[in-house]
């Protein structure tokens, strides 16, 4: 399962893309990467896109929601990026079987209805509330679109989410 | 003749297309697109179509964007077609060469022929003990 600290999960509007990369697979030395979205996994052309940016050395997995939790669980031992584009994704996964302590959230861009958190990060209030339930469910939810500290979700009294420093 | 669409982020491609016309003057059939911080893939997927339209399929498109599996490559990817073909990871010597080698009768494979060996070889370090110590 993805209880293992060699085993990250990021949600990422852009799924693949150049900050992933260049920079998150050389940082977190992952050895295998899985692109969990439906759209990606029902296209071949865009899996082989993904094949032939990412470096050969890392195993690559382009999967639908629905096979996240079997895709994680194969690749057990191996170093693991999952990425998926959406917060409903993920609970979808969650509902199927798939299991992950520790959520990050990369990048969700602005859009009509959606509140700015940070510069990379807007959520509608659907949103807020699914990643409440993440944590209540004893998740750890942070944010980190760059190298550097991340920001952690707490919640208020109210149920407010609150983000700090973590 | 080829027409030449560059897609990168940020301001990237505008800078390059400026920049080479600086150095070979103005182009022909030339764009560019880019995707800033707010952006997200299908606003840029509708900046490349829109440009392709402007250069036209009919004698060819080649699009060159910054980085393999960056979002600018990945949605040019999905636009490619027999006559539209990329080059990720692409540079100022191949972006120059590209733009001079083009004719009305070139075709897009005798204009990316070697591209990867040509951009590797214009990419020169200058140690100072190469340029000032006489190691050369």
């Amino acid at each position: 399962m993805t209880s293992d600290r060699r085993h990250y999960l990021r949600i990422d509007n852009r799924l693949l893309h150049g900050q992933v990369v260049q920079f998150w697979i050389p940082y977190l030395e992952i050895e295998h990467l899985i692109i969990a979205d439906d759209l990606a996994a029902a296209n071949p052309a865009m899996s082989t896109v993904y094949r032939m940016a990412v470096p050969r050395r890392i195993r690559l997995s382009v999967v639908s929601i629905i096979e996240l939790a079997q895709a994680a669980r194969e690749e057990n031992a191996l170093p693991t990026l999952i990425i998926l584009s959406d917060i409903f994704d993920l609970a979808r996964a969650f509902m199927s079987g798939f299991h992950c302590p520790r959520i990050t959230l990369g990048n969700i861009h602005s859009a009509i209805g959606r509140n700015r958190i940070t510069d990379t990060i807007y959520l509608t209030p659907e949103e807020k509330h699914a990643l409440a339930q993440f944590h209540r469910d004893g998740r750890v939810v942070e944010i980190q679109t760059f190298p550097g500290e991340p920001l952690r979700l707490s919640l208020g009294k109210s149920g407010a989410l609150e983000w700090e420093r973590a | 003749m080829i027409g030449i669409l560059l897609c990168c982020h940020g301001t990237m491609a505008q800078g390059f297309k400026d920049a080479a016309e600086l150095i070979v003057g103005p182009q022909q059939k030339f764009e560019a697109v880019g995707i800033g911080p707010a952006q997200g893939r299908h606003d840029l997927k509708k900046a490349l179509k829109a440009a392709m339209r402007l250069l036209g399929t009919d004698a060819g498109i080649l699009i060159l964007t910054d980085l393999p599996g960056g979002t600018p490559c990945n949605e040019a990817a999905m636009l490619l077609g027999p006559t539209v073909q990329m080059v990720a990871g692409f540079n100022m010597p191949i972006l120059l060469r590209v733009l001079l080698g083009r004719s009305d009768d070139t075709t897009l494979a005798q204009l990316t022929e070697d591209i990867s060996t040509y951009g590797g070889d214009h990419i020169i370090h200058f140690t100072y003990d190469a340029v000032h110590g006489g190691a050369v």
